[in-house]
């Protein structure tokens, strides 16, 4: 049996596809990935990235900045509770934005908060020195950080971005908020 | 003593520590799942040999990228080298970079302002 034309176009089963593409259109989401994020999806991903840089023929340097910036988000998103996180990619013609998007628990969200506030107002020279000092911390003195964030990374990422670190916080329920964090690369600042 | 040599996979390094000429080399990629796993042997290693180092041992690291886990421990390695120079044994680490990689540089900076070893910074030269 042949589909009507009004079928096809209300077909509720893939009424998600255009609102999705439309959003990552008007976003400028050259990339999008969810699931669970492990070190063995990094050069699958980096791969994929890469492709995509390839067809704008992105300089150099900044092709090796965003590739360093996503390494390191990636250590933010390994969520061993949760499992699925979510890694998003931006192209705007003046900047790169790399993003990751996980669960934390809701008890943590003001001290993360906090943590990012503080961050975000320290010069590169402060952020270096307390990099410094989270380098020389032993993993066993203070494992996860905050609610299963290595903060580490958060500060590697604030270096390496040259710009203010970018979060919202989406309260889920008592037990879980979904936290979300944007690291830029202004293209003129590389 | 025996060289350990490791190969490396699409997100660990290549390893190889040569008692013999003394030369220690880590490339390609580290961002491994469970990294003090990975790096622990190493360790192990390197505080064998400082019961008796040679004179002189070149280090080099040529990583293509890694994340802030083994920043960790590369740190605890180049201690471990910096407790033999301060020895007595020469130690000379060069670190790699690609001239397009300023982080890569950066963090050779961080390595030489954190420890009291030398540590030269090199550009890769393209092939």
């Amino acid at each position: 049996m042949v589909a009507s034309q009004s079928e096809l176009l209300h077909e509720p089963a893939l009424s998600y596809a255009y609102p999705l593409y439309r959003n990552m259109l008007d976003n400028s989401i050259i990339f999008m990935y969810h699931g669970p994020i492990t070190p063995d999806l990094v050069v699958d991903v980096l791969s994929m990235v890469e492709y995509r840089l390839g067809d704008a023929k992105e300089d150099r340097r900044i092709s090796k900045k965003l590739f360093n910036i996503m390494v390191e988000s990636f250590s933010l998103g390994e969520d061993q509770r949760r499992g699925h996180s979510v890694l998003i990619v931006r192209q705007l013609p003046y900047l790169y934005a790399v993003s990751i998007g996980r669960r934390i628990p809701s008890g943590v969200v003001y001290q993360v908060k906090a943590f990012l506030d503080w961050v975000n107002t320290l010069s590169p020279e402060q952020l270096r020195e307390e990099y410094h000092r989270a380098l020389q911390t032993k993993e066993a003195d203070k494992p996860q950080g905050i609610g299963g964030l290595p903060l580490i990374s958060i500060l590697d990422l604030a270096r390496k971005s040259h710009d203010v670190l970018h979060y919202a916080f989406e309260y889920l329920d008592d037990e879980d908020s979904f936290f979300s964090l944007e690291a830029r690369i202004q293209k003129n600042m590389i | 003593m025996e060289a350990l040599r490791i190969e490396s996979t699409h997100k660990t390094p290549r390893v190889i520590l040569d008692p013999e000429n003394g030369i220690f080399e880590f490339s390609g990629r580290s961002i491994p799942e469970d990294a003090l796993g990975f790096y622990n042997p190493i360790f192990e290693w390197l505080d064998k040999y400082a019961q008796q180092p040679l004179p002189r041992t070149h280090v080099r690291f040529d990583l293509e990228y890694f994340n802030t886990s083994s920043s960790k421990n590369i740190l605890e390695i180049l201690k471990r080298l910096e407790a033999i120079h301060a020895s007595g044994h020469e130690v000379r680490v060069t670190w790699f970079y690609d001239e397009d990689d300023e982080d890569m540089e950066e963090t050779g900076q961080d390595y030489q302002a954190l420890l009291n070893l030398p540590i030269e910074l090199s550009v890769k030269v393209q092939s």
